[in-house]
This record gives structure tokens, C-alpha cells and sequence, in this order.
């Protein structure tokens, strides 16, 4: 992934992220999230293709297994910029708990012995190289560990900067796990690649999620089940459950059961792309011109 | 003496209602809408374009709220908090504009988080 060093006015923004109204049962998506600038995700080393070289799995000597090494001291992030910065200080192979995890589970997906596996796994893992061989930086981190398990993507005003936020690890009402989230927003970034979802600023300097729709999440969700399907647990969430039930019908049952059954409800059904009046991205877009 | 005493309960009563004001325009909960407006086929749920400069016509408490979307057909008005629900849908000519039946017609706005809310117009 590239690195970029291009730098804007530090505002924020976020992309997707979900929380049930239980009244009216609509959707909104929630509050953004800011917080600092927290690291860079991936060096330039192509770190995609070691999820399918197992050999490259095998030499986690340093002390990277414990979790609390690659946290940050005021206990809000864990980034794969910390990995980047070990590898700076000589440590080859220092990842973080997440980034292992989940290049584990590709190269699992990768080396299957099931056809539908190897074709997901690799599917997965080109959205991954696309991310990592982008101009954009996706900074990987982890605010609000102790939160309730959810995922966004957001910008916050620096250019050539995203962040892809795996929030909580309180999986305790069924919620999605560190692969299934980072699946999931993955797949925001590539659509942000694609110029199907962007941010706009509002007139306070705050950045929002735009035009991400219900195709969009459909997508994502599907892929993040893709890359890791719903434990027993998991099956607990209503929502998701039937979310992960209708996968199997395709885009558009996703999108029903989304616009039905969950908090993203109200958004549009069609999908909106980055197309602007005379092909000009307005001053308070973030976004790649649909082509 | 009783003109003074008058006076002076007069302007304190004033005081107290101006403080009541400023104080409840301080408090006054908001949250931020965020969406596009745009024309496609219900049926094949396809995009068709967006509708710039339309009037949203929304209904909230009993009172009317008009929103209109930019050149690009979109909407990011900040809103007091509460239930909103679409009253009507008008061009920048004055005519009115039919929803996709199954578009969701209310949203809420919440304090201080944002309101992802489209709005799908019949071609």
C-alpha cells in the first residue's frame, strides 16, 4: 500500500458503521468518530502475498502475540501501523494481532481444498493487494476496544488518508469479528476505489459518509461473510442472521433485508455513484469520479 | 412607590423569560441528515439520475420543514432532533414528485449523530 504524505486540513469523517432504533427501527448511521492520526497501514512490502505463502507465516519470533504489545497506550488503537513501525526498527515480521489474523484466514481460504473457499479467498485477497497497490493509505485501528463490536470507514480530512475503524471487541450480542469487520470495510475501500461511495463535509468542517447506499453495504456485508461465515453465536443477532441467510439469493435479497430488518434503513436501494454536474467533484466531496 | 415596585418585578419577569430563551436556543438538541435524492426504476432498482434543487417537504411535531437539495441532488441540512416523515416532493417547477412505494417515508434525527436518509423518485 502506498504511503502517502499529502496532507489536508485535519477534519473528520466516517463511512459506515450501524446502531438499531429500536422504536422505529430506521436507519442512521452514527455518530463519526475523530481521533488522532494513528499510523499507517501496510508498507509498500507486499504483505498480500504472503497470505499465500504459507513460508512467510512461519516466523513470528517476537513477542507480537500478546495483544496488549501492540496497543496503544491510552488504550485506543491497535494498527497495522505498529506492525509498519516494528518493521522500521528491523522487526520483519511484526504484525499486529488483527492483520495476522486475518492473512491467516485468506491463506486458510486460499490453500482450501473446497473450489468455492479458494475462489472466495482469492477474491478476497485481490481486494486486499488492490487496497495495498492504491494511492490511498488505509490506516487500520481499533478505537474504543472495549465498545460494542462494529466497523467504519472514515475519513478525516487528511488526503490520500482513510481509516478503517474495527471499533469493539464486545462480541456479546452476536456482533461482528475482527475478519468479518475487516472484510467488510475492506470491501468500503475498494468501493471508495470504485468511486461508489465518498465523503462530504458539512458547513461545520465535519466529513460524513455519502452516497453509500444499500447496494454498497449489501456488498460488504456479503463479503464479510464471505470471509468468515457466522459462528452459532453469532446466529443470536437477528439482523444478522438474516442478513447472512439471505446471501445465498443474492445482492438485491441482501438489500431488503437491510432496508426491512436493520439500521440502515432509508437508504437508497439504487446504487449512487460518484457522478457529478460536469463531471467536477464539488469542494466538500471526497471522493474518486466514478469513470 | 407601587409603580416602582411594579417596575422593577416587571423587568426581572423580563430577565428571567430572555435567560429562559437563550438558555433553551443553548440546549437545543441537533443531529445532521445526510442523503441523496435521486430518480430510478422501482422494479429493476436501477439508477436513473439525481434531482437536483428538489423541495423535501418533511413533517415533524405538526410543523413543516423544507429541505432542497444541491446541484448534485444531495441534502446535509442539520435538524433538531426528532421523528421526521416526508410530506411531499416538488421540482424546482412546483411539481409534485412520486416515491418508489417502498420508500420509507420517516427518519429520525438523533443528538449530535447523523441521519443516513435517501430519498428514490419514480422516473
Amino acid at each position: 500500500m502506498k504511503i502517502s504524505t499529502k496532507k489536508e486540513k485535519s477534519n473528520c469523517a466516517f463511512l459506515t458503521s450501524y446502531e438499531r432504533d429500536t422504536e422505529t427501527n430506521l436507519d442512521y448511521a452514527q455518530a463519526r468518530y475523530y481521533g488522532g492520526v494513528y499510523g499507517r497501514f501496510t508498507s509498500p512490502d507486499p504483505i498480500a502475498g504472503s497470505c499465500i505463502n504459507p513460508q512467510s507465516h512461519n516466523k513470528y519470533a517476537y513477542a507480537w502475540n500478546n495483544p496488549l504489545v501492540l496497543t496503544d497506550p491510552t488504550g485506543l488503537i491497535v494498527s497495522w501501523e505498529d506492525s509498519e513501525k516494528k518493521k522500521e526498527d528491523g522487526e520483519t515480521e511484526a504484525k499486529t494481532n488483527a492483520q495476522r489474523k486475518y492473512e491467516k484466514r485468506l491463506e486458510e481460504m486460499i490453500n482450501s481444498k473446497d473450489k468455492k473457499t479458494r475462489e472466495r479467498g482469492l477474491k478476497l485477497n485481490a481486494t486486499y493487494e488492490r487496497l495495498q497497490t492504491s494511492d490511498i493509505t488505509f490506516h487500520v485501528v481499533k478505537e474504543n476496544p472495549s465498545g460494542a463490536s462494529s466497523g467504519e470507514l472514515t475519513y478525516k480530512g487528511e488526503e490520500g488518508h482513510l481509516y478503517v475503524n474495527l471499533k469493539g471487541d464486545n462480541n456479546a450480542y452476536g456482533a461482528l469479528t475482527d475478519i468479518q469487520k475487516i472484510a467488510h470495510e475492506f470491501k468500503h475501500g475498494e468501493q471508495f476505489l470504485d468511486g461508489q461511495i465518498g465523503f462530504i463535509r458539512d458547513e461545520k468542517g465535519k466529513w460524513w459518509g455519502y452516497r453509500d447506499d444499500l447496494p454498497d453495504e449489501a456488498e460488504a456485508f456479503i463479503t464479510g461473510f464471505e470471509a468468515q461465515p457466522l459462528d452459532p453465536a453469532q446466529r443470536s443477532n437477528k439482523f444478522l442472521n438474516a442478513v447472512e441467510s439471505a446471501r445465498s439469493f443474492g445482492l438485491n435479497a441482501v438489500v431488503d433485508v437491510l432496508d426491512r430488518e436493520g439500521p440502515y434503513k432509508g437508504r437508497s436501494k439504487t446504487q449512487l455513484e460518484m457522478r457529478f454536474v460536469g463531471g467536477k467533484i464539488p469542494p466538500n466531496v471526497y471522493a474518486v469520479p466514478k469513470k | 412607590m407601587q409603580f416602582l415596585k411594579n417596575k422593577k418585578l416587571f423587568v426581572v419577569v423580563i430577565f428571567i423569560s430572555l435567560t429562559c430563551v437563550v438558555l433553551g436556543q443553548q440546549r437545543q438538541k441537533t443531529g445532521r441528515l445526510v442523503g441523496t435524492i435521486s430518480f430510478g426504476n422501482e422494479q429493476t432498482r436501477t439508477f436513473t439520475k439525481f434531482s437536483p434543487r428538489t423541495s423535501i417537504i418533511l413533517i415533524s411535531k405538526g410543523k413543516k420543514k423544507t429541505i432542497i437539495s444541491n446541484e448534485e441532488g444531495d441534502y446535509l441540512p442539520e435538524l433538531r432532533t426528532g421523528k421526521y416523515c416526508i410530506s411531499s416532493v416538488e421540482s424546482e417547477d412546483g411539481k409534485k414528485l412520486k416515491l418508489w412505494s417502498s420508500q420509507n417515508k420517516c427518519f429520525k434525527i438523533y443528538n449530535n449523530k447523523t441521519t443516513r436518509f435517501d430519498i428514490n423518485l419514480l422516473e
